[in-house]
């Protein structure tokens, strides 16, 4: 009746738990590890650098191309991993559903963050109206990190939401 | 989020027809093996599509293959 043996150890249990974790499960977790390793470092410099004033152009869009190669690097390759791993089956409605509950979440947040976004800007140029540190709020590269933190903030709730979703059945 | 309030009986039909794999009834039903997986754990309620394919990978009718909750194994609400 069952389709595998009883676990007779721990070793024996991961198999089993890998075996029974689609490709499409382990895609999404994979995904958010890497998004979380390539992006915590790369916006925790760009904070650090923020708050020193020393944010320039040149410097940033060197570390944002790394970051970016990094990313589709880290993902592709463990992506084919994946892929020779594991079978990867059309998408059935159980994905589809849970992808579509991903991406309706994800773009709350996104608008979500969006709104508040733009609140703390006006606020932080207000706040320091007249003052050097009121242009910082409204400088271009200080409002294109801000964009692209709530793109990857968003990006970051699908793949964890994928992630529960498939461990959770839906 | 709100438990599926549906039973099944896919895993004693399974054993009950040659012990067939969740494999087997996943390529039947035209899902993937982890859906399976998840309707038979009752964790995800399946589209009435579905619950159509899997009765008739069995060959027999819905009712004994999925039960809503509170009802009897006969039918009867």
């Amino acid at each position: 009746m069952n389709d595998t043996k009883p676990p007779q150890s721990m070793a024996d249990r991961a198999v089993q738990a890998f075996s029974n974790t689609s490709y499409r499960e382990l895609g999404a977790w994979v995904s958010l590890i890497v998004t979380c390793f390539v992006y915590v470092p790369y916006f925790s410099w760009v904070v650090r650098r923020f708050l020193e004033n020393r944010l320039e152009a040149g410097d940033l869009l060197g570390v944002f191309l790394g970051a970016v190669f990094s990313q589709i690097f880290f993902l592709v390759g463990v992506h084919i991993g994946l892929a020779i791993l594991l079978k990867d089956e059309p998408r059935d409605e159980r994905d589809r559903l849970i992808e579509a509950k991903s991406s309706h979440l994800a773009y709350n947040i996104l608008s979500i963050a969006s709104v508040i976004a733009a609140v703390w800007i006006v606020i932080g140029s207000v706040r320091f109206a007249g003052a050097p540190e009121a242009m910082r709020f409204l400088h271009p590269i200080f409002l294109s990190q801000v964009f692209l933190f709530l793109c990857i903030l968003a990006e970051t709730a699908k793949y964890l939401t994928q992630g529960i979703c498939y461990r959770r059945g839906s | 989020m709100k438990h599926p309030t549906i039973r099944n009986q896919i895993r004693r039909l399974r054993f009950e027809a040659g012990e067939m794999t969740q494999q087997s009834l996943a390529d039947a039903a035209g899902v993937t093996r982890q859906t399976i997986i998840a309707v038979e754990a009752a964790k995800y309620s399946p589209s009435l599509e579905l619950a159509f394919r899997i009765a008739a990978a069995f060959k027999k009718p819905l009712s004994e293959v999925f039960q809503y909750e509170g009802e009897g194994k006969d039918g009867v609400i």
